[in-house]
């Protein structure tokens, strides 16, 4: 008999809510307090990347000139001017911090730890402490990553990428002790995605309220279920790579240095034998699916409110389900589409090129269910649809620019170049930064107990949608005229003489941006004292979340929910013109069974 | 490659405008007001909708990956016979552009060899093949100009070509982050006549070839 028959529409007790601070809300096992734990990680982590790359703008517009305000106390040595050194830096710690300690920690770690248990209608994951484990790991390597700012020879140099033998050999770049601890922590990090991985495919098979099928679960809760795929198959070769990278870097093994290696006419004296092409597929091997990683949740969170705020069911939702799975599944065979210049037998990069392409299809489907379920919806344009929607043009610019760099004919030319940077900024970046600002505008509520204000919220989507578009498109004109990426100084090239006008324009928008963020700064703290207090459910929503208080009590529902029905019973038909039927109300006798 | 790109452009330009304009639509039309109720659809009604949908999706890509790999097998897979090409050899370390060149017999690895720092002279109107290994970190071969990009790599032999169709002075860069002055790794390309070329490979002899560093080369001599 599973937990979920037992505990069926059941009050039974749960274990209460530790009574001492460090238990409850430290060291603690409940999901949500993790999943918030995870959230305040990750937005400490975007604010960081965030001043990272205003530092890197700054260089880019006004090469070698003194920082203002920050630069005395960052680039002391250089009278406040950005150095090399501080560059390569600062351009890989915005982003690893990007990429490893805010996307994935905050949309997968905080979305997914609280939603999956509360969207299925379950006291907590399956396995709490493991889930403890895992924001604890993420927590040390969060905390080795910011220790190694401050070592001697600076933090990682070689961009988030670590393409031995630059990462490898002693000596290539100054920061070596940067690039071991740059190792370690991201190793860290890979256990704990593949411990959350494990613990979310095991709370949702075995989790479920009664009544709740796998095709009664919203498409976010479906997401999470998907991309735990990737955190179990493909994190394992990640940290494997790292450690033989680690391994390559303390001198102990030469299976990514081949021989004969002289860094600054000092040959290196490695016997090598190995190969620094075997790094980079083991990377993207990771690397790839966990792009996939970072924006399906994203999507398929933009999918469940596109659907509450028109009102109406998402269009397709059995094709979305196959959909996500599908880019997942095809996802796992792309990774040479980075590879394309790398020196890979050209056979290889036409097969990567039709793979590639076929992920159109199946995002393809995504973006048109998106565009169908908001088609002759009642549209409520709150800031958390705004934001949706701003995701839908998002992903869609990035879709259609890697339509491009899939060729690897056109990716011969733009490889490398801002067109990429655009390209990844878009469906990685903003794609997954306006999910986040679309989930937390619509969970809020649920999470802190109180409503953020509507009003600066709109402001603040749409300024930062409208910054976003005047900083990354603009980056695909740079890339057309081939500005090749992570050059710190771009008017050392005659050609790119030209584009100074654009890195200007580019940077004054960023500081936009970045100015705008502080508005959701204010708002987010502001709502957390002053914030009017949320009712259970506000958006009137159908899925679990909102069967409960908000804030939901420690054992998540006082009476187990039992589901009747599939999570978009917007505007139906029969119901006597009711607005939306919850997942959790049973049907009145006479009106058919929704799917 | 240039005509790819543009065609590419007014295919996906007016997809993107289509998806804004659907989008802008919906907000204006469809926006919640009295009397108006959203209509309860759960997706396509027979599962033909999906197929055409994934097959128009198809339809649309296939023959840009059939363009594409006509492009792609120029650059990468037809390259010119080892008679017909003017071949340097190219080995970069940080932060700079060595080129040899093998001289009047053809042959590398022989004392008439003529090898330059960050300036590579290639004649106009033949086949020029560069064959490449790198001293130490990854960089990539990148001729903007020319639309030619290929990484080149230590313990490992890599090659690129180009013919060029005019003269005149271009920029070598490296495109694969290789360390602090990654920035500044640029070398010059000049396209001129073969008879200059030849003179000014003369006029170069007198430097002699570094040992101290084309003796780390280990790629073979014949290649």
């Amino acid at each position: 008999m599973s937990a979920e028959t037992m505990n069926a529409g059941s009050t039974e007790p749960f274990p209460p809510a530790p009574k001492s601070f460090w238990l409850r809300y430290v060291f603690s096992t409940d999901h949500k307090v993790i999943g918030l734990q995870y959230l305040f990680t990750g937005l400490f982590f975007f604010l960081a990347a965030g001043f990272l790359a205003m530092l890197v703008r700054w260089q880019l517009a006004y090469p070698w000139k003194p920082v203002p305000v920050v630069g005395k106390l960052l680039f002391p040595d250089s009278q406040g001017a950005m150095t090399p050194e501080g560059y390569l830096g600062i351009m890989t710690m915005h982003g690893s911090f990007m990429l490893l300690f805010f996307i994935i920690p905050t949309l997968v770690g905080a979305f997914g730890n609280y939603l999956v248990p509360l969207q299925i209608g379950a006291r907590d994951m399956a396995l709490p402490r493991l889930n403890m484990t895992s924001y604890w790991l993420l927590m040390l390597a969060g905390l080795l990553m910011l220790a190694s700012l401050f070592v001697p020879g600076g933090p990682c140099m070689c961009g988030w990428t670590v393409y031995p033998p630059l990462s490898a050999a002693p000596d290539a770049v100054p920061s070596r002790i940067g690039n071991i601890l740059w190792v370690v922590s991201v190793f860290l990090l890979g256990w704990s995605s593949i411990l959350g991985g494990l613990n979310f495919v095991v709370t949702i098979a075995t989790m479920r309220a009664p009544g709740m099928g796998y095709f009664r679960m919203p498409l976010t809760c479906w997401s999470f279920l998907l991309v735990s795929i990737i955190l179990i198959l493909a994190t394992p070769v990640i940290a494997s790579a790292l450690v033989l990278l680690l391994s390559d870097q303390a001198g102990l093994t030469n299976i990514f240095l081949p021989a004969g290696l002289v860094i600054s006419d000092k040959p290196l004296g490695r016997s090598g034998g190995g190969q620094p092409l075997l790094f980079q597929h083991l990377f993207w091997f990771y690397s790839h699916p966990v792009v996939y990683l970072m924006v399906l949740p994203g999507l398929a969170m933009v999918m469940d409110i596109l659907s509450v705020f028109a009102r109406k069911p998402t269009f397709g939702y059995r094709s979305s389900v196959v959909s996500l799975a599908a880019v997942i599944a095809i996802g796992f065979v792309v990774w040479g589409h980075h590879m394309y210049v790398s020196g890979l037998n050209p056979a290889l990069g036409t097969a990567f090129s039709i793979v590639t392409a076929l992920i159109g299809v199946p995002s393809g489907v995504l973006v048109f269910n998106m565009l169908a379920t908001v088609w002759r919806g009642s549209i409520r344009l709150t800031a958390s649809m705004l934001a949706a929607m701003a995701v839908v043009v998002i992903f869609v610019t990035g879709g259609l620019s890697g339509l491009f760099n899939a060729m690897a004919a056109i990716d011969v030319y733009v490889h490398d170049t801002y067109w990429v940077v655009a390209h990844f900024h878009y469906v990685v970046g903003g794609a997954s930064v306006f999910s986040v600002f679309a989930g937390l505008y619509f969970w809020y509520p649920k999470m802190f107990g109180r409503r953020l204000n509507e009003f600066w919220g709109r402001i603040h989507v749409v300024l930062s949608f409208l910054a976003f578009n005047a900083v990354f498109f603009t980056m695909h004109i740079l890339g057309i005229g081939g500005h090749m990426r992570r050059i710190a100084d771009p008017s050392s090239y005659d050609f790119l003489k030209p584009y100074q006008g654009g890195h200007l324009f580019i940077t004054m928008a960023a500081f936009a941006l970045g100015a705008v963020q502080l508005i959701f700064v204010v708002n987010f703290l502001a709502g957390l004292i002053w914030g009017k207090p949320a009712e259970q459910n506000p958006w009137n929503a159908t899925t679990l979340e909102w069967a409960t208080t908000s804030p939901p009590p420690h054992h998540n529902y006082d009476r187990l929910p039992v589901v009747h029905r599939w999570p978009y019973e917007y505007s139906p038909p029969q119901w006597n013109g009711r607005d939306c039927v919850p997942q959790h109300e049973a049907s009145a006798s006479g009106v058919p069974a929704a799917p | 490659m240039d005509w790819l790109f543009t065609l590419m452009t007014w295919v996906t330009l007016p997809l993107l405008a289509a998806v804004v304009i659907i989008l802008l639509y919906c907000i204006v039309r469809y926006r919640q007001r009295d009397g108006h109720k959203a209509a309860y659809i759960t997706g396509f009604r027979t599962p033909w909708g999906l197929t055409v949908l994934c097959g128009l999706f198809l339809l649309m890509e296939l023959p840009f990956d059939f363009y594409q790999e006509k492009i792609w097998a120029d650059a990468r897979k037809h390259r010119p016979a080892k008679g017909e090409a003017f071949v340097v050899q190219v080995f970069p370390e940080q932060f700079a552009w060595n080129f040899r060149y093998p001289g009047p017999d053809g042959k590398f690895g022989t004392p008439d060899d003529v090898a330059s720092i960050n300036e590579l002279h290639v004649p106009v109107g033949r086949p020029v093949l560069t064959v490449m290994r790198s001293k130490d970190v990854v960089h990539s071969f990148f001729l903007p100009h020319l639309r030619v990009k290929q990484d080149v790599l230590p313990g490992r032999t890599t090659r690129a070509w180009f013919e060029a169709t005019k003269t005149g002075e271009f920029e070598v860069g490296c495109a694969e982050l290789c360390g602090l002055g990654h920035y500044r790794m640029r070398g010059y390309l000049t396209i001129e006549e073969p008879k200059k070329v030849v003179a000014w490979l003369e006029s170069q002899r007198v430097y002699g070839i570094d040992e101290s560093k084309w003796g780390y080369w280990t790629g073979g001599t014949d290649d």
